[in-house]
């Protein structure tokens, strides 16, 4: 292929994989907050991707803030903008449910329509008070470094720490809607909001935190956004149509799906974009998608009841 | 303990319950019977406040007024809700089912009562409510009903796709329940004989309003036949 040697293509595909490793947390944290409002509450968001906005202009007015009033924390503020990242978010998108989702529940044309005009306003918002201009975070020296595993391979430490809060968090949400009472709470409510009203609970307010959780997690894959590329009012929205695909692909209410249809597709893209044009390695990679979906109509890891 | 006064309900112009007086003991089963269309299911959305009832009706339990609360306040105060068709979580397994409905609880085991009345959900705790079959997810629905650990009890046609060996089980379990647990309970239902051998007392609903009443002692079976009759 191209005239390269056998150990140059394992060199290649390997370094091309842990480049993709950064691509594909971007798309499962995506994918985690999409899971919730898309593939659990059943609502299309398409202002998912400002909420990743919204928290890389968090980390980065942090990195500057902490840059210059406390200069003695600039090695470990990305710890705390990232909890920052997820409030802020976190906050927005509650308000979002109550004022705007909660009155469109099961007008799903209307949800696409509002949250779409939702996300211009954000982006007008981003604009009109962050500036039109990019904008990066200053990133501690660490964090900007590699690893080496041997000559012909290096890790970005940004990509491996990413990894980790991608894994970290996808636990974390496994662990929050099958073991805690909250997790059950906004699974219930999402698959019946009446009966589980009928069962004592408050699905007002299960709504409201689920899609504030959704966005606070899309407010983390900012955070980190910015440890991979500039952000700018529309730089979320390269990110929405690939996140969806992801989560579609995985099959809607299944985190296991997500994460490996996540890695497939990141991999994939990443080392067919080392070969061919980025524009050619999408038609290819969408032409994968399509098969995949003609084969399982319902993604590769759906529910399966008999009702 | 419960009492329903001058209740309506309307589907916009449409008035499916007028005026509508009812009265519940402690411990007792009343059964509400009637033809499809009568109001029953409508009767009971009411109740638990998944359709909002009319101005000047009355709703209490231990003199609690609940008519304009919420659903989930109204589980608090004491009502459970077994809809029509069971409407359990088909994609969330057995056990967590019967979870959800601890949530009002301070119970953070499932009661062992549970089991000891349903063995067949212990045997299938992992498996997704959605793959049971329609005489266990019924008892998954009275289950989940249960552990909200009401007053009142409403069952909306316990009895509809069951066989009959399994209807004769449910009338002992709900006497079961009643006995064992104080709980008063109301059954909305079609098949006289359920009834008959489960309840205290019967009305019937025709029009959206209650056209019969007797207790047990005075129970005329060929009156409420003809009322069920099409």
């Amino acid at each position: 292929m191209g005239g390269y040697t056998a150990q140059e293509i394992y060199s290649i595909v390997v370094m091309q994989s842990f480049s993709g490793v950064s691509l594909l947390c971007i798309y499962v944290l995506m994918g985690l907050g999409l899971y919730i409002i898309f593939g659990q509450m059943g609502v299309i968001n398409m202002a998912h991707a400002e909420f990743l906005v919204l928290g890389s202009y968090t980390m980065c007015l942090f990195s500057k803030f902490i840059t210059e009033s406390v200069p003695a924390l600039e090695n470990i503020y990305v710890f705390l903008a990232i909890p920052l990242s997820f409030g802020i978010a976190f906050g927005v998108g509650y308000l979002v449910e109550w004022f705007l989702i909660s009155r469109l529940y099961k007008r799903p044309l209307d949800t696409l329509l509002a949250t779409w005009g939702l996300s211009l306003i954000m982006q007008q918002c981003f604009r009109t008070f962050i500036g039109a201009r990019e904008m990066s975070a200053d990133l501690p020296e660490w964090l900007l470094g590699s690893w080496s595993v041997n000559d012909s391979i290096d890790i970005p430490i940004s990509g491996l720490i990413l990894l980790v809060l991608t894994i970290f968090l996808t636990g974390g949400l496994v662990l929050y809607t099958t073991k805690t009472r909250m997790g059950l709470r906004m699974r219930a409510t999402t698959q019946n909001r009446q009966m589980t009203g009928a069962l004592g609970i408050n699905t007002k307010m299960t709504d409201r935190v689920s899609f504030g959780i959704a966005c606070g997690i899309s407010g983390i894959a900012g955070a980190f956004f910015t440890t991979m590329a500039s952000t700018s009012p529309s730089a979320g929205t390269n990110y929405i149509v690939d996140s969806f695909l992801v989560l579609v692909v995985g099959g809607l209410g299944s985190l296991f799906g997500l994460f490996i249809s996540g890695a497939f597709l990141a991999l994939l893209s990443s080392i067919l974009e080392f070969f061919m044009t980025g524009s050619i390695a999408k038609v290819w990679l969408y032409l994968v998608i399509f098969v995949v979906l003609m084969k399982f109509t319902k993604g590769l890891f759906s529910d399966k009841v008999r009702s | 303990m419960f009492c329903i006064k001058d209740l309506n309900v309307s589907y916009g112009e449409s008035t499916v319950i007028s005026s509508l007086d009812l009265e519940l003991g402690e411990g007792e089963i009343l059964a509400v019977m009637g033809r499809n269309g009568m109001g029953k299911t409508t009767l009971f959305k009411s109740i638990i406040g998944i359709l909002s009832c009319g101005k000047g009706s009355s709703i209490k339990i231990n003199d609690c007024e609940l008519a304009e609360s919420p659903s989930f306040k109204r589980v608090r105060h004491g009502l459970a809700y077994v809809p029509q068709g069971r409407m359990i979580f088909p994609n969330m397994t057995v056990k967590e089912n019967i979870q959800i409905g601890m949530d009002t609880t301070e119970n953070k085991k499932i009661p062992d009562y549970v089991y000891e009345l349903f063995p067949v959900l212990d045997e299938m705790g992992k498996r997704k409510g959605g793959n049971l079959s329609g005489g266990q997810q019924q008892q998954l629905a009275i289950a989940r009903a249960l552990v909200t650990e009401p007053k009142v009890l409403l069952l909306d046609e316990p009895t509809e796709g069951i066989q009959p060996s399994i209807i004769k089980e449910m009338a002992q379990k709900l006497k079961l329940i009643r006995d064992q647990h104080g709980i008063s309970i109301i059954v909305a239902e079609q098949v006289l004989s359920f009834t008959l051998s489960a309840c205290d007392r019967f009305l019937v609903m025709e029009g959206g309003s209650i056209v019969h009443s007797s207790d047990r002692a005075d129970v005329d079976a060929d009156k409420i036949k003809k009322f069920l009759s099409v």
